[in-house]
């Protein structure tokens, strides 16, 4: 035990920096473990504990109109396994009616793409909470600023918000940031702002218009859908002007940011531990390789060749237990970094007992993972004699057939032939880190890139336009519609417009192959269903004809070439199924036909705009510059946003989040590209500095013994990034797709968009990073003593 | 005519002397052998002389030309084009064949055509008895076939010189006598050969012999051009001198 010991300690004098650098490769496989664990648990654990407390609803409608609240209640009552309901009004206000002021600061939110609506705190359901998690409570004249818009708006507190329409003008200090547990993302379409219930009391009625938020909750949550189409099945004709939306969509919509990180997380984090132990494969076989005369001299003095293991588990045991203390302490210190986001948007969430242990086990679990590999590497002992290891010199490292042709060799290279021979002999371990981190690198890339492309809008539901124009759901719709048409044909006469396509919105029962009905939101018009990308079959063509989106296709039981049966009024019209594409807008429920449902109710309408800015005309303009003349002129009412602003405000949240995690992976994976390919390097320059030594030694130029070290590196790295970049363009997709189908957004089908220079741009950086760190640590050839290693 | 010539050569390691103020001259054609004892500075002179190695001071002319003034670059053309260069325990690309490692300076130096080269090696490898291992792998062959191998490589450039480290040191008596041979050969078709070595019957094929001792040249042994007919009387010269010399 004494002689085991000194030999240890011994070992760790002479190599210390191999230990440092097998230490760190253990260290980095905890913390990624930890980390990624203590993530996601604090994750789902600050959305649960925020829901425990907000309480969202398991089912929403929304309203604008009256309601009568009777026709809900024995509605509610009748039905089996509600256990709460509740209708909340809101007073509904334009961006254009609310200024900010505060310190050199004075605008309205009149570029705000969500609804705004102004509201008082309920009572123990859907309540909106402070930084703590606690239900915010206001005094009159305080007003609680939704988290969300801090991304777009800077406002502080003590800032002054000044509301002021329909004649009555209210000033308010900010007091608070609310944390809405229900509409927690820039992705839901509105937002509220809390006031005390003295101010809500006295404005409600008086200023802007009123919406119901008709809320209902049940014994399990999954009763949300049987109860969305018993709903609007109801002979009651309950209150259904406005969205329809169930629990698990809040929650996904809510936690959409974060479960994408989380996503890349665990993809980076369990990539990162393959490539973490596959170098640990090289770096013990590159010991036992240094280590060939003292294990064949142990084995022939009869020490066991499990004893010769143990000697090298013991001091593996050792330095992985310290790894796991250190990485673990060090995945607590980067939580907070990596858990910013969450903490953002939904609170502070205190460090769990149960999610330490949680983490405690994964280290655990990558201590016993990594001793295994380690046991399974150490076999290798046992299979060497000592003939083998003392005279033959046959060590560790992999034989490798020779392949006798540089004498064969035409023209080609000499440097280019001798380097791409050592492609081999070891080189299998750059090849396998550059695919890994090619993959890693790209998938997010490639989808960051795709959700930012402008093309993205057609997985809402949308084709793409230089401009968007909504004419919002509300009191005088049709007036707001016909004067927004007015000006319209008025800049198309003033040639700005080349192209205008309108869109009715309506609410009509679809039935479904059961026959069950289910509410849809149907876009009707003559250019319904133009320029979206369709999973299968086609836009409608003529009357008879329906696109359906995904999910409603999903929930309707229907495929193309059925035909679907909507009700309007008291007629039934039968429609031909042609088209089926994707749409995350409206809860992912949506229909397009050119039929118009005439005398059928509008819910919104929506204009897709395309201008004349070709460069040669006079009348040119921005799509931005353009939507700031059309607000001047139309006012309030309508959301008018070009298609970069409709992205950003629907997905900016999202895309920053992705943006975000997608760097910290770029880094990540950057560090420790540049930390193994300089430990591959080392160590191979240690394991050869002999031969090399006699290649200057003959007269071999420096350069060129760098250049042949350079050929089989940029060979396996750039054959690994060729590989990685096709696998991520072949599988990529299937697997961003799966995840969006796993998350039930509507979408099931995620093409990538076409690869930009950009995105080439993170693969040649490394394969810079590998010729860089490859020339740099070959420069110390330069200073090597030739006589000492040739005399050897 | 010198081709190579030491003057003043001193070579200092951690505050000893391992040359102390060494003069010699090597001419063109001539076969010189360095012998003494070990750790005498038999091989540090070998690497200083050949530029391996830098000396503590002291001028080294290569045909007329200072080396100690000479750049890495200089250094290397020198190594590549002009001098040959083979160890106790030769090192060879182990992913290359026999043959691929002989071409392979000469590919390198890129001024033949390379299936000239090829022509050449395989003349050489055929003279050197090894052409039947030519495409083996370097594990396939015995320690003879590869020092063989090894000398292979050096000429393949038609160097001007051949250094020699302990060439036969790690060798049996009979390929030792075979090796010698090949040398001798070499150095009879006009390359100047330097050898270093602890093995008399290596070295009374030397024209001269030069004793080092602590790091000094102690004495020099002209034994004239070697040949079968002298060969019994240059053994006996070479044993009374070494008995001097007490080795």
């Amino acid at each position: 035990m004494k002689i085991h010991i000194k030999l240890l300690v011994n070992d760790f004098r002479k190599r210390a920096w191999k230990n440092i650098v097998l230490f760190v490769f253990m260290l980095l496989s905890v913390t990624i473990a930890a980390s990624v664990v203590l993530m996601l648990s604090q994750l789902f654990s600050s959305i649960t504990s925020m829901y425990e407390t907000a309480k969202p609803p398991h089912f929403l409608q929304m309203h604008i109109g009256t309601i009568e609240q009777a026709d809900i209640d024995e509605f509610n009552e009748n039905f089996p396994g509600v256990t709460y309901w509740q209708t909340a009004p809101m007073i509904d206000l334009y961006g254009e009616d609310i200024t900010v002021s505060g310190e050199d600061k004075y605008d309205t939110l009149s570029d705000c793409r969500l609804d705004i609506s102004f509201v008082k705190q309920n009572n123990g359901y859907d309540v909106l909470l402070d930084e703590k998690r606690m239900p915010l409570h206001l005094m009159a004249g305080e007003i609680g600023v939704p988290m969300i818009i801090l991304d777009q708006y800077d406002i502080s507190l003590g800032d002054k918000i000044i509301i002021s329409a329909d004649g009555t003008r209210k000033q308010f200090t900010v007091a608070a940031y609310v944390y809405d547990g229900m509409m927690n993302s820039t992705t839901c379409s509105s937002t509220r702002f809390l006031i005390s219930d003295a101010d809500f009391d006295l404005l409600l009625g008086n200023i802007g218009e009123t919406e119901y938020l008709i809320e209902t909750y049940f014994t399990d949550s999954s009763l949300a859908s049987a109860y969305q189409t018993a709903y609007e099945e109801s002979d009651k004709n309950l209150p259904k002007n406005g969205q329809a939306i169930t629990y698990t969509i809040i929650f996904l919509l809510s936690a959409l940011t974060d479960i994408l990180t989380a996503f890349v997380f665990v993809l980076t984090g369990i990539m990162l531990i393959i490539v973490v132990i596959i170098c640990l494969r090289y770096v013990i076989l590159a010991e036992l390789e240094d280590d060939v005369v003292e294990i064949g001299t142990m084995k022939s003095i009869g020490i066991p060749d499990k004893g010769i293991e143990n000697l090298y588990l013991a001091k593996i045991r050792i330095l992985m237990s310290m790894a796991g203390i250190v990485g673990f302490i060090l995945a607590l210190l980067l939580l907070p970094v990596f858990t910013g986001h969450i903490s953002r948007f939904f609170g502070e969430q205190p460090l769990d007992v149960r999610f330490l242990l949680l983490a405690a086990v994964a280290v655990v679990l990558i201590y016993c993972i990594i001793l295994l590999f380690a046991k399974k590497v150490l076999k290798q002992i046992k299979t060497k004699t000592i003939v083998d290891l003392l005279v033959l010199n046959d060590g560790f490292s992999k034989k490798v057939k020779i392949k006798s042709g540089l004498h064969k060799s035409g023209k080609l290279s000499v440097n280019a032939l001798i380097g791409l021979q050592e492609v081999r002999r070891g080189y299998g371990i750059v090849f396998t880190l550059m695919l890994i981190i090619t993959i890693l690198v790209m998938v997010p890339i490639r989808s960051l890139q795709t959700m930012q492309a402008q093309d993205f809008v057609t997985y809402m539901g949308s084709p793409i336009c230089d401009l968007l124009i909504e004419v919002t759901q509300g009191e005088s719709l049709e007036e707001r519609n016909a004067e927004l048409s007015k000006l319209l044909s008025e800049e198309a006469e003033m040639g700005c417009i080349q192209n205008i396509d309108v869109l009715r919105r309506v609410r009509l029962q679809a039935f479904g192959s059961m026959g069950e009905p289910v509410g849809v939101h149907i876009d009707t018009g003559l250019s319904a269903g133009k320029g979206i990308v369709y999973l299968s079959g086609s836009k409608p063509s003529d009357e008879k004809h329906i696109a359906l989106s995904y999910l409603l296709a999903d929930e309707l039981g229907k495929e193309i070439g059925d035909m679907l049966d909507i009700t309007a009024g008291n007629q039934t019209y039968s429609f031909e199924i042609c088209g089926i594409y994707q749409d995350v807008t409206s809860g992912g429920r949506t229909a397009k036909t050119l039929y118009d449902f005439p005398g059928e109710a509008s819910e919104k309408y929506t204009y897709q705009l395309e201008l004349s800015a070709d460069g040669t005309s006079a009348s040119d303009i921005s799509a931005d510059e353009f939507a700031d003349n059309l607000k001047s002129k139309l006012g309030s009412g309508y959301s008018i946003k070009s298609m970069d602003g409709f992205l950003d405000q629907t997905l900016g949240g999202v895309t920053a989040g992705l943006g975000q995690a997608v760097y910290l992976v770029i880094v990540i994976s950057f560090v420790i590209t540049i930390f193994i390919v300089l430990l591959f390097m080392e160590l191979r320059l240690a394991r050869t500095m002999r031969a090399l030594a006699e290649k200057i030694a003959i007269g071999i130029p420096i350069k060129a013994i760098c250049i042949q070290e350079l050929y089989p590196m940029l060979f396996t790295g750039g054959a690994g990034v060729i590989l990685g970049i096709t696998l991520t363009e072949l599988i990529g997709e299937k697997l961003v797709s799966a995840l969006f189908s796993l998350l039930g957004l509507g979408i099931t089908s995620f093409s990538f968009s076409p690869m930009t220079i950009g995105c080439i741009l993170v693969p040649v950086s490394l394969i810079s990073i590998l010729a860089i760190i490859n020339l740099s640590v070959c420069m110390k050839i330069q200073k090597i003593d030739i006589s000492g290693y040739v005399n050897q | 005519m010198s081709i190579l010539e030491a003057k003043g050569l001193c070579k200092n390691y951690g505050g000893g002397n391992i040359l102390s103020d060494i003069d010699f001259q090597i001419n063109v054609g001539e076969f010189v052998a360095v012998m003494g004892q070990s750790g005498g500075g038999k091989s540090t002179l070998l690497y200083c002389i050949s530029g391996m190695d830098e000396p503590s001071s002291g001028k080294i002319y290569f045909d007329g030309a200072d080396m100690t003034d000479m750049s890495d670059k200089q250094m290397q053309e020198l190594r590549l084009k002009r001098m040959g260069f083979v160890f106790q325990k030769p090192s060879f690309l182990k992913n290359l064949s026999i043959i691929d490692n002989i071409v392979y300076p000469a590919f390198q130096l890129g001024e033949a055509d390379r299936s000239e080269i090829v022509k050449e090696a395989m003349a050489l490898m055929e003279e050197m008895g090894i052409s039947s291992v030519a495409e083996h792998d370097i594990y396939k062959v015995s320690g003879g076939q590869l020092q063989r191998a090894a000398i292979c490589r050096a000429m393949i450039n038609h160097p001007d010189i051949l250094f020699g480290d302990e060439l036969t040191g790690a060798l049996n008596s009979s390929t030792t006598r075979e090796v010698s041979g090949i040398i001798d050969n070499i150095n009879k078709k006009g390359t100047t050969v330097l050898l270093v070595t602890h093995d008399a019957n290596v070295a009374v094929h030397a024209d001269k012999v030069i004793y080092l001792e602590d790091g000094r040249i102690m004495d020099t042994l002209n034994l004239g051009k070697y040949d079968e007919g002298s060969a019994g009387s240059r053994d006996a010269e070479m044993k009374t001198w070494l008995k001097k010399m007490k080795f």
